[in-house]
């Protein structure tokens, strides 16, 4: 945290929902009272390259773009996508992965082999490391899209807003069919972000 | 930003500041504006590259030489992920059938500029706008060859007619192939002038291709469903063997219009039983495949039932699943 500004990264592959995480979250901050702004990169959003999207957030924000190596909270709703971009995390910072392997398809000719071990490679760079299986979680709620909310509920406990806010803001965003599977994905996110509390005590 | 810039507003804001700096991507417009007017007090390209987007890292490089934290590309491999076309993209059956017919194929900026990237590696230019159908009829002349033009539908009706009026004044004979998904695809679904829809959403008359491009003057013209592979390739090689222009149309709906996303379709999954693990299937890049294993596997939250890989499969190991 540098003048009190929040920095957050998102990132994961096209179609994940990584957009959305970040609009929620700019969205909540502003709710909050907050100042807010983000950038993304746009395109290849839903066509399965490589997606990011930058948040930041506090009393006065003047750019929308996290400086690399300042960011303190960056949520990867992929492994390998939380490799490329981990080095935007200041040291010590926090990175939230959704454990889930989206192997690149493209590569006919030659197939390249899938990085092993990403998360105890993070960890030993220094980050602070967690990894919640969104996938899974979001299939008993029975719907798997819902994932990218489950990390965004777990995220949230790291961050100062209300949870009333979130919700507010779940609410103006997404449709009525949709908006009760997600809160319940959200509170989700942060019933497991309570439950590992006790765990590591 | 107005043109022609706010002159005097500049000049009293150089004037009342002791150090400026010009930081614009790309060339040099906005400094050498400004230097025209005589001012020369200024930093700009000698200090921000003229390469590539600009980033605070970049602007913190060429301004104060600080250089960002590096990546961790050298210690283990940061294997990487360009954009696929998505599960069930009209353009994925045409570009399997380019890339099998091994054309020459000119285009230019849109989703289906995607069809430069493995597996299909069929588009082999890309320039401007409505670019790649005057490529492809210069080519056609210098190689001697079967030269296919690709273009987007929203494309096509703002760049591609001169050209292809073009083609048939000047008595060419290639092939174009309009891939009418029914929307802009890239920049995020916007309708245009043959949607059938009003960029507010009004219903309005929606551009017949064909007769339009009858009225040009291409007597050749076929529609065609980029996912039934047989008859794409069956037209795409009755076209190219013509000795006169020809003009395909690609139709079907972009995958990602939410009236194509949530309607109703079915789901497939390998039958393990069946499939040899030969790889033909893979052959389309579709996202929703997994191969990473021995054998492919379908993810069925992403599968969109296009069939296409059931197309492929020369051993009916791809099997519907479940509505």
């Amino acid at each position: 945290m540098e003048n009190g500004v929040i920095n957050l990264l998102f990132a994961g592959v096209g179609g994940q929902g990584v957009l959305l995480a970040g609009e929620l979250t700019a969205r909540t901050a502003i709710d909050s009272g907050f100042d807010a702004k983000k950038s993304e990169v746009h395109g290849v959003a839903q066509r399965g390259g490589s997606v990011v999207s930058h948040v930041r957030f506090g009393k006065k924000v003047y750019s929308p773009l996290c400086w690399c190596g300042k960011v303190d909270i960056f949520l990867a709703f992929e492994k390998l996508e939380a490799l490329r971009w981990g080095y935007y995390v200041k040291k010590g910072g926090k990175i939230l992965v959704n454990n889930q392997k989206i192997q690149p398809a493209q590569f006919l000719e030659k197939p390249v082999s899938y990085p092993e071990n990403i998360l105890t490679f993070l960890t030993n760079k220094g980050y602070d490391v967690y990894s919640v299986d969104c996938i899974e979680k979001a299939r008993e709620l029975g719907n798997v899209r819902v994932f990218n909310v489950i990390l965004l509920g777990f995220a949230s406990k790291f961050l100062s807003m209300k949870e009333d806010s979130w919700i507010r803001t779940l609410k103006m965003n997404f449709s009525e069919k949709l908006y009760k599977i997600n809160e319940k994905a959200f509170l989700l996110g942060r019933e497991i972000y309570e439950k590992r509390k006790i765990k590591r005590g | 930003m107005s043109l022609p810039l706010p002159k005097n507003k500049i000049l009293n804001f150089i004037s009342s500041h002791k150090n400026i700096y010009i930081i614009e991507e790309l060339e040099p417009f906005i400094e050498e504006y400004i230097r025209s007017w005589g001012v020369n007090n200024i930093i700009g390209k000698e200090k921000i590259t003229n390469i590539g987007e600009l980033s605070p890292e970049v602007v913190a490089k060429g301004l104060k030489n600080i250089n960002p934290p590096q990546d961790f590309k050298n210690e283990i491999d940061v294997i990487p992920r360009p954009p696929l076309m998505c599960p069930g993209c009209p353009h994925t059956g045409l570009y399997y059938v380019l890339r099998k017919l091994k054309l020459t194929v000119t285009g230019d900026i849109g989703c289906y500029t995607l069809g430069t990237l493995p597996p299909f590696s069929a588009l082999d230019t890309t320039f401007c706008m409505g670019a790649g159908i005057g490529n492809a009829f210069g080519m056609s002349i210098a190689l001697k060859n079967d030269t296919v033009a690709v273009i987007g539908d929203s494309t096509f009706l703002h760049a591609g007619i001169p050209s292809l009026i073009d083609i048939v004044y000047n008595k060419g004979f290639i092939t174009v192939i309009i891939c009418d998904n029914k929307t802009t695809g890239m920049t995020g679904h916007q309708d245009h002038p043959g949607s059938g829809f009003t960029i507010k959403k009004e219903k309005t008359y929606a551009i017949d291709y064909k007769k339009l491009v009858e009225a040009v003057g291409i007597k050749f013209v076929k529609k065609v469903d980029p996912h039934n592979l047989k008859e794409m390739e069956q037209i795409v090689k009755e076209a190219i063997s013509l000795n006169e222009p020809a003009v395909i149309i690609s139709e079907r709906p972009c995958a990602m219009l939410p009236q194509v996303r949530y309607a109703k379709h079915n789901v497939y999954s390998i039958n393990k039983e069946n499939c040899t693990g030969c790889k033909v299937c893979y052959r389309i890049g579709c996202p929703a495949m997994d191969r990473s294993g021995d054998y492919p596997e379908i993810d069925i939250d992403r599968c969109t039932g296009c069939t296409l890989c059931v197309q492929l499969c020369k051993f009916d190991a791809i099997k519907v699943m479940k509505n």
